[in-house]
Formats: structure tokens, sequence, C-alpha cells
């Protein structure tokens, strides 16, 4: 009996490292992203700015602050799915390259899946609670991206 | 006397049907090509109008709710409308599954996404 549980362990063990082998991409760019939303809005205020970064560019642009744990599988490759996901969504980084009428749904969007709690996914404000969208910070958002939205339109 | 016929009433009432509701009772009126309504009422309507009991569809999109949308909302949903039929997410295939005759066919994604795309750049213009 306590050669299986032995046994059992070292195949655990054994699987845990040998799926270590399967290392992911990381998305790093070394690029400067000429076309990136907060580039694009220099006049954007710092706060807002900080916002967008802490809490969206982790899965919306080509740069992802790694935690220690994404480095080991098989989280490593969830967060992958996730960031190949989230910048199938919207990659900020791209935000300029977008025409005007992808702009205004973008940033209708952007208002909505704040405000309803889609945005940041839950999952991902358990392991970054910094990531958080106070009130304020939602009626920030969603205050300059209607401001922007209009903008947009207004312009022929 | 009329207990009996009370029971018997009662009795009847007891034992209808559940009432299912049709899929769409609600009259939405916005001026779209009919063949473009047809489709929304037949594949969307179930989960997107006021009276569904889809929460989640509905705060995505509620063609009830359509006139009042700022501007800048009808173009994004018109935006979104063309991507979900497109890339074959919406109608979701959970949905499918119990309902495999309103999926949209090629001609009608067609239909659909180009009479958005029309309707978005119009409104681009207001």
């Amino acid at each position: 009996m306590k050669k299986i549980g032995r046994i059992s362990l070292y195949i655990i063990l054994g699987s845990f490292i040998f799926i270590q082998f399967f290392r992911v991409e990381l998305n790093t760019s070394a690029e400067v992203p000429e076309h990136d939303l907060l580039l694009v809005h220099p006049d954007m205020e710092t706060d807002l700015q900080q916002t967008f970064r802490t809490s969206c560019y982790d899965y919306h642009s080509d740069n992802t602050d790694y935690p220690w744990y994404a480095h080991i599988a098989p989280f490593s490759w969830v967060i992958d799915q996730h960031i190949r996901n989230g910048k199938h969504e919207v990659n900020y980084n791209g935000y300029d390259t977008l025409g005007k009428r992808k702009k205004i749904a973008l940033l209708d969007e952007i208002c909505e899946v704040v405000s309803d709690s889609s945005m940041p996914p839950a999952n991902y404000l358990m392991l970054h609670p910094e990531a958080v969208l106070s009130e304020e910070d939602i009626a920030a958002i969603c205050e300059w991206t209607e401001m922007e939205a209009l903008k947009l339109l207004r312009r022929k | 006397m009329l207990l009996p016929v009370f029971a018997i009433f009662v009795f009847i009432a007891a034992h209808q049907p559940t009432q299912v509701p049709e899929a769409v009772s609600e009259d939405i009126e916005l001026g779209w090509p009919e063949e473009v309504m047809t489709i929304f009422e037949r594949s969307c309507f179930d989960c997107h109008i006021a009276e569904s009991g889809n929460i989640k569809g509905k705060s995505k999109l509620n063609f009830s709710k359509w006139e009042d949308y700022k501007l800048t909302k009808k173009i994004g949903k018109l935006d979104d409308i063309i991507k979900e039929v497109e890339e074959k997410k919406m109608p979701p295939k959970k949905y499918l599954n119990d309902y495999p005759d309103r999926a949209l066919s090629d001609e009608e994604i067609k239909l659909v996404s180009e009479w958005a795309n029309a309707e978005a750049d119009k409104l681009m213009q207001e």
C-alpha cells in the first residue's frame, strides 16, 4: 500500500515536471506601439491611463505583466489562452488602426463591459485585486469613452 | 349544487398545460426591412427583447430598447451584430441545439450583415 502511494507520488511529480517542457510563447513585445490607445491620446488624464494599464492591458495589449505563477504549467497554458481570447476581442496597441466606426463601437463596448462588471473578468480580479475598478474609475472610463465616441462621430 | 361545477372548473384550471409563450409576442416597430426583421424575430428575439427571461442576452442587446440607445451605442450594436453573426457566435450553439431550425443560413448572414453595415454607415452620417 505504501509502495503504491509512493509510486503515484512519483508519477504525479514526474508529470508535473514533464509538462513544464511545454512552454508557451510569452506575450511581450519590444516594439513601440505607435497605434496604441494611450499613445494616441496623450491628453488623457494620467489616472485614467493608469487604470487602462492596470485593469485592461494584461490581456488586451502586446505586453502582459506576468505574475510568477504564469510561468508554471498548467497555469501558463490557461493564461496564454486568456490572452489570446482577450487580444482577439481588442488589442489596445492597435487601436488607431481601427476605422472610425470600429472605434466608436469599441468605445461604446468598453463603457458597457466595465459598467456591467463583465470586465475585468472575476477570475482575473481574484488574482489581481489591484485591477478592480471603483465606481469612480468606471465613471471616468465612461465619461472619456462617450466623449471620444461623440468626437469621432462629429468628425466627418 | 354549484360545488361539483366549481370542482370541475378548478380541475380544468389546474390541468391546463403550462402556457408556453410564443417565441415573439412583442411588437417591435423599428422601420427595418421586413426580411431582416423576420430573421431577428425568428433567431434573436428569444433572448434579445424586453420580455425575454435571458437577463444576459437582453443586457447585451435589447431590441425593445433600441430607440432609447444613444447614437454611438446603436452604431456599436450594429457593428457587434455583424461580428457575431459572421463569426457564427450568435445564435449560440447551445440554443441551436434546441432549435436547429433557427440557425442563420449563409444567405441570411450575408443579408443581416450587409443591412447592418449600411444602417451603421447611415447612422454615422447623422
